[in-house]
């Protein structure tokens, strides 16, 4: 025999589906007090990776201009385009880890996938990192700072972070620029922490405080 | 057997410690600001951590205890962790407080350094402590550390919110105050270059 819950629950004597009409009331209220982590920008959205999205993903990870700034995980090399085999592999890397989500930037009316995104915060939520990659044909189109703005109601909305940080390498002068326009401050660096050109280089950190966020969105809504 | 210093000996993992690395995992004073918590650890917990440990020679990290030569007393551990083959590791302790201020703590680090500097090769090492550890800081700024890096308000510790620090030594910043010289390639100025990378 099968049977739905509401089917069930029909069923019910009288006084008892005025119990259960109660507390479903009840939960659908406080569902509707929950705000929901909002993923969708004006003009991008952020989704988990499914395996159709590997050809995507590999054709944005071929492109030169990302070389050094690929943000793969451990033991890929940032300077060197995946194959298509390691790019499956990334992203079942990406959905195997524990404390840290990978997810894909798109633009929902066309479906493209325009860069991808990270956040993790090992074994303590108060201070997650994040990393961005935007595809350099979508480069200086706000796509980035969309998806900041996402990630940041996100981890400051849903989660208990205090603090979110990031890390740019020192070459990376458009990186450098695009993480403090959107707030985020310099903290230091890692030293001689990558080598190209025969020359080591550091890598720069930066974080961004909840209340340093909250100001800013503040601000810009007393702009808007 | 080992890192001989002066006075201490770096040594490997041994059944009988396990009741002191269960001592100091309990011990908030020292362990109390990470995830260590709670302080609950059983001598069979840390006896079966011991235990797994598998033979390899494809090693990233490292646990020594340190040990007086003395009287044969653990003192405490030194490890490292995360190890880049001739780039960096990274590196942290735990004492007995007993010793504090012994110096033993400063001989098994700078031991420690001279091992992954002289023997592993390595470019630069770094370690993590939290601002309300003063004595940490101290010690390793003695050795040459730096503190390289303050992640804001990240860590809770007491009831108080404090900084994560990141610091580090150069190659050069362990050998030089030591009249050491340096026969590996200074790669800083070694010709050659990659693609696009715009240093």
């Amino acid at each position: 025999m099968t049977a739905s819950f509401a089917s069930d629950w029909d069923d019910l004597p009288a006084h008892l589906q005025d119990a259960v009409d109660n507390v479903l009331a009840d939960e659908a209220e406080a569902e509707a007090r929950v705000v929901a982590p909002q993923l969708y920008g004006s003009r991008v959205a952020l989704r988990p990776f499914e395996s159709s999205d590997d050809a995507a993903l590999y054709e944005v990870l071929q492109d030169p201009r990302l070389d050094g700034r690929r943000n793969l995980p451990y033991k890929h090399d940032p300077w060197i385009p995946p194959s298509l085999h390691s790019t499956a592999a990334i992203r079942e890397d990406w959905g195997a880890r524990e404390h840290f989500l990978a997810l894909a930037v798109f633009e929902p009316a066309s479906g493209n996938l325009v860069g991808y995104t990270a956040m993790g915060w090992g074994w303590d939520p108060l201070c997650p990192w994040v990393n961005l990659v935007v595809a350099p044909e979508h480069w200086r189109a706000g796509i980035g700072r969309e998806v900041v703005a996402l990630l940041m109601d996100f981890l400051f909305g849903t989660t208990v972070a205090n603090v979110v940080s990031c890390t740019v390498d020192a070459w990376n002068e458009e990186g450098i620029a695009f993480v403090t326009a959107v707030g985020f401050q310099p903290t230091g660096r890692y030293r001689r922490d990558g080598f190209c050109n025969g020359r080591f280089y550091d890598t720069l950190t930066f974080d961004l405080l909840r209340r340093e966020w909250l100001a800013l969105e503040e601000a810009r809504s007393d702009g808007a | 057997m080992g890192l001989e210093g002066a006075t201490i000996w770096l040594r490997e993992q041994r059944a009988e410690d396990m009741p002191l690395l269960q001592s100091l995992r309990n011990d908030m004073r020292t362990q109390g600001y990470n995830k260590a918590l709670p302080p609950d650890y059983t001598e069979p917990m840390l006896r079966g951590r011991f235990e797994e440990r598998r033979f390899s020679l494809d090693r990233d990290d490292a646990v020594f205890i340190i040990e007086r030569k003395a009287d044969g007393r653990a003192l405490g551990f030194i490890a490292y962790g995360n190890l880049e083959p001739r780039h960096n590791t990274m590196v942290g302790m735990g004492m007995d407080q007993e010793v504090w201020g012994s110096g033993a703590a400063r001989e098994a680090l700078d031991l420690l350094l001279g091992f992954l500097f002289l023997e592993l090769g390595l470019r630069v090492v770094h370690m993590w402590t939290i601002s309300e550890n003063v004595r940490a800081v101290k010690l390793a700024e003695k050795l040459g550390f730096v503190i390289s890096s303050r992640k804001r308000e990240s860590c809770y510790k007491g009831g108080k919110l404090g900084d994560t620090l990141l610091m580090d030594v150069l190659r050069e910043e362990y050998l030089d105050p030591r009249g050491l010289t340096d026969t590996l390639p200074k790669l800083e100025d070694a010709p050659g270059s990659m693609r696009n990378p715009p240093l």
